[in-house]
C-alpha cells in the first residue's frame, strides 16, 4: 500500500491505494488553508506539514495521527527584531539515520530541528552569510526550495536557493559555499554572468542516493548534471521538448536516472502542444524518452509545480507520482512506463511525497 | 459583539445594577460573549480577536490587557497567551500584513495611541476575489 501526502491550495490531503487498484482520500487537514508542502518522516512515521495562512503567516505543524491534533512547531521564524519576516515554507527534507529533519524557506533560509520537528532552528552559517544581502528573488520569493541530504553523513549537504543558486556545506552547515560553476542563466546578459550575486534560479536538485556525489538539476532554462557533488554543473537539456520546467525525480537504483516534466518555457508554463509527458533518461542525460502512455495526449495544459513530483521504490517497480494545479494526481508503478489518473478534482496541487 | 454603551464607565454602572442571574440573562441578550461583564476592569482597555487566535487565546473572545499602544497590547497578548506569538505580529513586531486592527472602529497601526476605556478589535483582512 502506497500513501501520497497532497499539500493543495485548500488543505492537506492523504490518499492511500496502489498504482494498479487505485487510490482513495483517507485524511484531509487545514480544509480552506494552503498546504505547501507536507511529507511523512520514514524514521518516526510523524506527519509534517507547512502551511501559510494569508493571515497568519507561515507554520510548521506535526503530528503522529495525521487524522487527529496536530501541534503547531516552535521556533519557525526569523530573528526577532530584524529587518525581515519569514514568508513561506517551501520544503521539509527528513534528514539521515540519526540526523535532523530540515525545512527551507523564504528568505533564503534553513531551518533544522533534532526532535523531529517539533522544535526549530535558523541554521545560523546559512543565515549569516555576508552576500545574502545581495541575493535576488526568483519569481516565488528567494526560496530555498531544494534539500539535498548525503546518505550516511549529515555534515554534507545540498541546498538550492531561487534564485541564489546552489550552497554547499561538509561541516553539518557551519560553512557554507557556492556551487554554481558551468550554469548558464540564459535570462542574463553574459556580461552579467561574473557577478555571482545575480540570479542563478535553480527550480529543484536532486541527489542521487547509490553515488551522492552526482546531483541532477532542473534550472530556470536548463536541465544539468553534476559529477562532484554540486561544485559544478554540464547541461543534459538537448533531446527534451523544452528544458524549462520545475520539478525533477530518480530512480534512487540507478545514478544515470532522472526524470522531468518539461513545461513550455517560462512565459507559458504549461506541457508543450497541449500533451502531458515525463521525460526520462538512463544514461546520465545524454538521451531522453517520453514517457505518457496513459496521461493526457491533447487539449492539456497542465502546470506542474517544483515540489509536486515524487517517488517510492526503486528499479522496475519505482512508483512515481506528479500532481498539477488543474488538481489532477497522477501516478505509475512501473517506473513511467504506463500512468493512471489517480486523483481529478482536487485544489491546486502543490506538494506531493510518496510514501511506502 | 457587546454594543458600544457598554464599555468603559456605563459599563461599570451597569454592572453594578446588574445582580445574579439578571445579570447572566443580560450577557446572554447582549451577544454571548464569554467574558463575564464584572471581569472588566475600566481602566484597561479591550482587545477583541477571533477565528483561530481565539482558540490560541484560551478560547475567549476578549480580553482586557495593559498597554498604551496597539503593538503593546499585542505583545501583552502574546506575553499572557505565547501560542499567540507569530499569529499577529511577525518576527520584526509589525502587524501581519493581511491583519487589520481597528481601535474604536478606526483603522490603527502598531504605534497607535490606545486608551484605557478604548476597544482594539484585530481581524482577518478581506482578500481574494
Amino acid at each position: 500500500m502506497t500513501e501520497l501526502v497532497v499539500g493543495t491550495k485548500k488543505g492537506l490531503f492523504m490518499l492511500e491505494g496502489d498504482p494498479g487498484s487505485g487510490f482513495e482520500i483517507t485524511t484531509r487537514a487545514f480544509a480552506g488553508e494552503p498546504v505547501d508542502y507536507a511529507t511523512r518522516d520514514p524514521r518516526t512515521g510523524r506527519v509534517l506539514a507547512t502551511v501559510t495562512s494569508p493571515f497568519y503567516g507561515p507554520k510548521i505543524f506535526y503530528t503522529d495521527d495525521p487524522a487527529g491534533e496536530w501541534e503547531q512547531a516552535d521556533g519557525v521564524a526569523l530573528p526577532e527584531d530584524g529587518d525581515q519576516a519569514l514568508e513561506r515554507i517551501w520544503v521539509i527534507a527528513c534528514g539521515e539515520a540519526e540526523g535532523p529533519v530540515y525545512a527551507g524557506g523564504d528568505p533564503g533560509v534553513l531551518f533544522q530541528s533534532t526532535n523531529g520537528g517539533a522544535s526549530w532552528e535558523i541554521n545560523a552559517g546559512l543565515w549569516d552569510q555576508p552576500s545574502r544581502k545581495d541575493w535576488q528573488p526568483g519569481g516565488g520569493g528567494l526560496c530555498l526550495h531544494s534539500i539535498a541530504t548525503w546518505p550516511g553523513d549529515p555534515d554534507k549537504l545540498a541546498v538550492a536557493i531561487s534564485a541564489a543558486g546552489m550552497w554547499l556545506t561538509e561541516d553539518g552547515g557551519r560553512s557554507w559555499r557556492r556551487g554554481n560553476t558551468g550554469l548558464v542563466p540564459r535570462y542574463l546578459p553574459e556580461d552579467a554572468l561574473k557577478d555571482e550575486n545575480a540570479g542563478r534560479c535553480v527550480h529543484h536538485v536532486e541527489r542521487a542516493p547509490r553515488r551522492p556525489e552526482r546531483m541532477f538539476m532542473q534550472f530556470h532554462g536548463g536541465v544539468y548534471r553534476s559529477d562532484d557533488s554540486g561544485s559544478s554543473w554540464t547541461a543534459i537539456g538537448d533531446g527534451l521538448p523544452s528544458d524549462f520546467g520545475f520539478p525533477l525525480a530518480l530512480d534512487p537504483a540507478d545514478p544515470d536516472s532522472a526524470y522531468v516534466i518539461p513545461l513550455v518555457a517560462d512565459t507559458d508554463r504549461v506541457t508543450p502542444q497541449g500533451r502531458v509527458r515525463v521525460y526520462e533518461t538512463r544514461d546520465g542525460g545524454s538521451s531522453w524518452s517520453p514517457r505518457g502512455d496513459g496521461l493526457p495526449a491533447e487539449n492539456a495544459y497542465l502546470t506542474v509545480l517544483r515540489q509536486a513530483f515524487n517517488r517510492v521504490g526503486e528499479g522496475p517497480a519505482l512508483e512515481l507520482y506528479f500532481g498539477a494545479t488543474s488538481g489532477e494526481l497522477f501516478g505509475s508503478g512501473d517506473a513511467g512506463a504506463t500512468w493512471s489518473t489517480i486523483a481529478s478534482r482536487l485544489p491546486p496541487v502543490f506538494s506531493v511525497v510518496a510514501v511506502r | 459583539m457587546l454594543p458600544a454603551f457598554l464599555f468603559g464607565r456605563s459599563r461599570q454602572l451597569l454592572n453594578s445594577l446588574i445582580c445574579g442571574c439578571l445579570k447572566q440573562e443580560f450577557e446572554h441578550l447582549v451577544g454571548g460573549t464569554s467574558v463575564a461583564l464584572s471581569a472588566y476592569d475600566p481602566a484597561m482597555p479591550v482587545v477583541s480577536i477571533r477565528g483561530p487566535l481565539r482558540k490560541l487565546a484560551g478560547g475567549r473572545p476578549e480580553h482586557q490587557l495593559e498597554g498604551a499602544t496597539v503593538v503593546e497590547l499585542l505583545r501583552a497578548l502574546e506575553h499572557q497567551h505565547p501560542e499567540v506569538s507569530g499569529w499577529i505580529l511577525d518576527e520584526r513586531g509589525l502587524i501581519r500584513r493581511h491583519i487589520n486592527v481597528f481601535v474604536n472602529g478606526e483603522r490603527g497601526g502598531e504605534e497607535t495611541a490606545v486608551r484605557s476605556e478604548d476597544r482594539v478589535e484585530v481581524l482577518p483582512a478581506i482578500t481574494g476575489g
